[in-house]
């Protein structure tokens, strides 16, 4: 059930990121949209820095708010955004 | 219609302070995460299709390179010093008044559009995406993963 709430949210989040990276596309150039599909926090940023003028508030606010949902499953559920990083975590030692 | 500034995209980001800003925090605040093991920004791209974006494992390669594991920075993305460089002079452009970072802002402007060096970067790491997931597709994966 989780997992395919997470999926679901993964699914929203892309979409979201793939509208947000056109509107990038079209209005910056192709490099500023290179630049948006290697760093998709630049692409964030982006976004909400010109949703007004653009015309994308409400994709800002869903993705957003999927963000956090995704950000809230992984940590209750304490799945690391990264598995198996720090790569060699100190030993708890009692 | 494309902007005139299309070619050279570091400098309009240096130029505008509150965007600088609010970028760097954000980096800084995903390295901080990572660091600590902590649920971050998750690339959306290899979490729906569980194929690598072109910048799956800088994050990642940046702490690495911050830790002094330069061949262990490498290993996960070989442009994790350049993105680092990056970023050390875009807090330098934030933190140092406008008078020195005007002239050295239009000199980058200019380097730009002279040289083309963003576009030779960012052509380059795209070409390395590919080859990476041409060639050693599994081994990629697998590191991206963990």
């Amino acid at each position: 059930m989780l997992g395919i709430l997470a999926m679901l949210v993964g699914i929203g989040c892309l979409i979201c990121f793939v509208i947000v990276l056109i509107k990038l596309f079209q209005n910056e150039g192709a490099l500023k949209g290179i630049l948006g599909i290697i760093c998709g926090l630049y692409t964030l940023v982006w976004g909400w820095m010109n949703a007004d003028r653009l015309g994308i508030k409400n994709i800002m606010m869903i993705w957003t708010l999927l963000l956090i949902i995704q950000l809230v499953l992984n940590f209750v559920f304490g799945v690391a955004m990264i598995p198996g990083y720090p790569p060699n975590p100190a030993p708890v030692v009692p | 219609m494309l902007p005139s500034n299309a070619f050279a995209p570091v400098s309009p980001l240096l130029r505008d302070r509150k965007f600088a800003l609010v970028v760097a925090g954000t980096a800084g605040v995903q390295i901080a995460l990572v660091s600590l093991s902590l649920p971050g920004w998750e690339c959306p791209f290899f979490r729906v299709t569980g194929i690598p974006c072109p910048g799956c494992g800088l994050t990642r390669a940046v702490i690495l390179l911050l830790k002094g594991d330069v061949p262990g920075s490498l290993r996960f993305h070989a442009f994790a010093p350049i993105l680092l460089l990056t970023a050390v002079s875009l807090i330098l452009f934030l933190v140092l008044p406008r008078s020195i970072t005007q002239p050295a802002i239009a000199k980058v402007e200019l380097l730009e559009q002279r040289t083309g060096f963003t576009v030779i970067i960012l052509v380059g790491l795209i070409l390395y995406w590919l080859a990476r997931l041409l060639f050693m597709q599994t081994a990629f994966v697998q590191l991206i993963r963990g």
